[in-house]
């Protein structure tokens, strides 16, 4: 038989075993349509509370104690280097981990999250001008992408996904701590990349280490 | 939203079927799938007026698709085993042949289903995957001519 004829058959076959449930689909589609659409609202709300209150949208710039802004200069940049450099996480484990997801009402996932992520571990995060890297102490890359902020607000754009995922973010004594405000990413297996983001990102606050740079890893 | 229900209806499944030619999983594929939905729904006042909203969704499924692919070969540097889960009738399946596609990089195996699964031409499946057609071609030749070194097949020249 020929390549041609034998991948025309195979693949034609394999999908005819695709039986999706559409009626099921539709009906998540549409809730998560009006959740999205809601969910915006409530932001450009929140949006234009800030702004018409003249509160300052750069709070988490300006909060922290450890190194003051300089007038005058960009917040946003001035942010950007207080973060660059290397955070590492004291040793997470998996009750943590369940903790954090079970208070997000992710508590179901945590057995993949926990096997995918190889808990216990030790957490790396690296920012520097050319971007992220969230990788685990034993070598092994989790994510990696773009970064900006904007006042209190943290963003990762991942490499290898066409999502977002914003933080708030505050450093306290030298503790980077981030709490997980939105992924868009899609689900991963059926479980939410949310789980994995929250998971890695929010379950234990970073310290600023103060060896060396991680070495860019190899996918 | 009755013209976009119709329409969900009628290419969610064989837009689902490609995505899982691609990710080689059910639950994802149909994950991918639904986001590419989605997001027709957040364009659908524009969308709908195009002459091929289904292209238009089909564009988005394969590009959530293809990424997907790349971001669990980068996942998998943290994964234990996450081997392929079994299909329904898997004894009935083509297992060297999945295993061969699976195998692909993803470019590659977007170009080989859009080209044996959905019979695409070329150009379409240039448009589809967003690449310029030389890529495409590219693409195509060398898996096809992997897909024949692994699976011990002959395979005829270029496709046009």
């Amino acid at each position: 038989m020929s390549l041609d004829r034998r991948m025309r058959d195979g693949v034609t076959h394999v999908a005819a075993s695709i039986a999706p449930d559409v009626e099921a689909h539709l009906t998540r589609t549409l809730r998560r349509f009006r959740r999205r659409r809601t969910t915006r609202r409530v932001a450009l709300a929140a949006l234009a509370a800030v702004v018409i209150a003249g509160v300052p949208a750069l709070q988490g710039a300006f909060d922290r104690g450890d190194g003051p802004l300089v007038a005058g200069a960009n917040p946003n940049a001035q942010a950007r280097a207080l973060l660059e450099g290397t955070w590492v996480s004291p040793v997470a484990t998996k009750l943590q981990v369940t903790d954090v997801l079970a208070a997000a009402g992710l508590g179901q996932h945590v057995d993949v999250v926990s096997l995918e992520m190889g808990l216990p571990v030790v957490w790396l995060l690296h920012f520097e001008a050319t971007g992220y890297r969230a990788r685990s102490a034993s070598e092994s890359l989790y994510d990696h992408g773009d970064w900006s902020v904007n006042g209190s607000t943290l963003t990762l754009r991942p490499a290898e996904c066409p999502c977002v995922l914003t933080f708030n973010w505050r450093i306290d004594q030298d503790r980077l701590r981030l709490e997980l405000l939105t992924d868009e990413s899609p689900d991963l297996k059926g479980v939410p990349d949310e789980a994995y983001a929250r998971a890695l990102y929010t379950t234990v606050p970073f310290t600023r280490s103060r060896f060396g740079t991680p070495k860019p890893a190899t996918p | 939203m009755d013209e976009y229900t119709s329409f969900y209806r009628a290419e969610f499944t064989s837009v689902a079927r490609t995505v899982h030619l691609i990710v080689h999983d059910r639950q994802r594929a149909e994950d991918v799938t639904q986001e590419a939905f989605l997001r027709l729904l957040q364009h659908w006042a524009k969308v709908s007026r195009y002459e091929r909203p289904g292209a238009w969704v089909r564009r988005v499924a394969i590009r959530l698709a293809t990424k997907q692919v790349r971001r669990e070969r980068r996942r998998t540097l943290v994964e234990r085993d996450t081997g392929p889960r079994p299909c329904a009738d898997a004894d009935s399946l083509d297992l060297d042949l999945m295993r061969a596609i699976r195998s692909l990089p993803a470019s590659q195996r977007a170009a080989v289903v859009l080209f044996y699964f959905e019979d695409r031409p070329i150009v379409e499946i240039a448009d589809l995957l967003d690449c310029t057609e030389s890529a495409a071609k590219v693409w195509l030749h060398r898996a096809r001519h992997r897909l024949a070194e692994a699976l011990t097949e002959e395979v005829s020249e270029d496709v046009s």
